[in-house]
């Protein structure tokens, strides 16, 4: 081989590695969770081995695999600080089902209103003993979620959040839960305690709820439209909503009859 | 110059291989397929079967020979992300082939980014929970994607097939074009919502909805021959069937 050819070699070579260098770089900006990660602990400072995993720093997280509890009064992932992307990576949290104390998925904040921000998309929480998803804060986000199986509610978000694209069903408790000023669309919500219910000033948009044990949507001051409410509160001759909601562009549909 | 070339390949290489393991979704590679073992109980060659819960990727277009499903979920709790690839079956697909099967007992299936094409159903989720999102089913002798109840069938492509998007109760379809289909566009059994989607010449209606679905937003044209563009359901707003709006 020509000597003169070696440089451009070594620079070739260099600049492969440079480039899964920087695929590294991206996978650790990512920060990764996995079954085993969160029995070794220390996923962020702080975070203790064993669950539940706790998040005290802003970033992106995402689940490399399915996140096993041990029983319904254990938690899945703890966050608190604000910022914080959880991508489930289409995997579940699960636990064994059954009423307890463990919450799924959980943020917390030392003072009302703080603005959260957190992030939690494309995955499956199942079987924990409490609420699927519980987020304080203010301007969560959720998207492309399952909650199922849980002993308390599906689904809650604090003010101004949003919650489209997901499900809740089986729960013990309500489907999908938002405070004050949220948008909830796009969502099912089937056989749980109470389908969908919003606070003041939400916006409730094509969503399903179906085969709850009580009301399918519970809309307070709020506006809602093109929802599909069915089977709830025992039967389609029982109310399917209860609220005082404000019709958006769209009617809805509660048993087959259009309601306001 | 070449000793900084050194320095700069060493300390790349330090840095890539401090990189640590990191679990992932499963990829299901060609090679995969062909050896099996994917999922305990996947035998060689198609279909792949998937007998755990988790998150899979493809990282190749597969081609599943005559007469074989593409994949069959046998577990809760499965998202597979095509990645932007594709199964498909032979040109001639049979009517008894799914391109990706769920039974009735398989809940929380999700599939997502890629192409479906010449099986007899495309993708047929049959348990509760499904979700079906940014999937392109073509060419399938009986439904193009079909969505067991309560599950939710979003920003897809379905053409060519028998019916273009089928679901059972409850759940809600969004986003869809669905067109060129030899039966309904839209095809739903018990309270869903249809809201958002362009149905255009498929050859029954464009939307045949049981009395507790409801539709709006929709744009349906010719469809049905020239026929009714909407069979059954309730108008929750506003829908386009041809050239002027729907009547309810």
């Amino acid at each position: 081989m020509p000597h003169h050819r070696l440089p451009a070699i070594a620079a070739r070579g260099a600049l492969v590695l440079l480039i899964l260098a920087g695929a590294a770089a991206d996978a650790l900006a990512q920060k990764v969770i996995t079954q085993a990660s969160a029995l070794n602990g220390n996923v962020t400072p702080g975070d203790l081995p064993g669950f539940p995993v706790t998040i005290s720093q802003p970033g992106t997280f995402v689940l490399g695999s399915d996140l096993v509890l041990a029983d319904a009064n254990t938690m899945g992932i703890e966050i608190f600080g604000r910022n914080v992307t959880l991508d489930l990576g289409g995997f579940s949290i699960k636990g064994p089902g059954g009423v307890g104390t463990g919450t799924g998925i959980r943020s917390t904040f030392a003072a009302a209103d703080v603005a959260g921000a957190t992030v939690i998309r494309n995955g499956t929480v199942s079987g924990v003993g409490s609420n699927g998803i519980d987020l304080d804060g203010t301007g969560s986000r959720i998207d492309r979620i399952t909650v199922a199986n849980t002993g308390g509610d599906g689904i809650v978000v604090g003010p101004a959040s949003i919650v489209t694209n997901s499900r809740a069903a089986n729960n013990n408790g309500t489907g999908i839960l938002a405070w004050e000023g949220s948008l909830v669309e796009n969502n099912v919500a089937a056989s749980n305690g109470r389908g969908i219910v919003v606070d003041s000033g939400s916006t409730v948009l094509s969503n399903t709820a179906v085969d709850n044990r009580f009301e399918g949507f519970m809309v307070h001051g709020s506006g809602w439209g093109k929802n599909v409410a069915s089977n709830n509160n025992g039967g389609n001759g029982n109310p399917q909503f209860v609220g005082a909601g404000i019709a958006l562009s769209g009617a809805n549909l509660c048993g087959g009859v259009i309601c306001p | 110059m070449k000793t900084s070339l050194i320095r700069c390949f060493v300390a790349a290489s330090c840095f890539a291989f401090a990189a640590p393991a990191l679990a992932q979704p499963v990829n299901i590679t060609k090679k995969a397929v062909k050896v099996g073992g994917i999922t305990p109980g996947d035998t060689p060659g198609f279909p792949v079967t998937i007998t755990t819960p988790g998150s899979y990727r493809l990282s190749g277009d597969l081609v599943a020979p005559a007469g074989s499903h593409g994949i069959v979920i046998l577990s809760d709790d499965v998202t597979i992300d095509l990645n932007g690839f594709s199964i498909s079956g032979p040109a001639a697909p049979q009517a008894s082939t799914r391109g990706v099967f769920a039974a009735a007992g398989q809940r929380r299936i999700t599939v997502l980014n890629g192409r479906v094409s010449n099986f007899g159903y495309g993708i047929l989720l049959t348990g509760p929970h499904s979700h079906i999102q940014r999937i392109v089913a073509t060419g399938n002798v009986q439904d193009g994607i079909y969505a067991g109840y309560q599950g939710i069938v979003l920003d897809c492509t379905s053409m060519n097939n028998g019916k273009g998007i089928s679901m059972v109760q409850g759940g809600v379809i969004r986003g869809n074009t669905v067109a060129d289909n030899q039966e309904q566009g839209v095809w739903v059994v018990g309270s869903s919502l249809v809201v958002g989607n362009s149905v255009r010449n498929n050859g029954s209606a464009g939307l045949q909805l049981d009395p507790l679905s409801g539709y709006a937003d929709n744009v349906l044209t010719g469809n049905n021959s020239g026929g009714a563009q909407v069979i059954g359901g309730k108008q929750l707003g506003a829908n386009v069937c041809g050239a002027g709006p729907c009547v309810p």
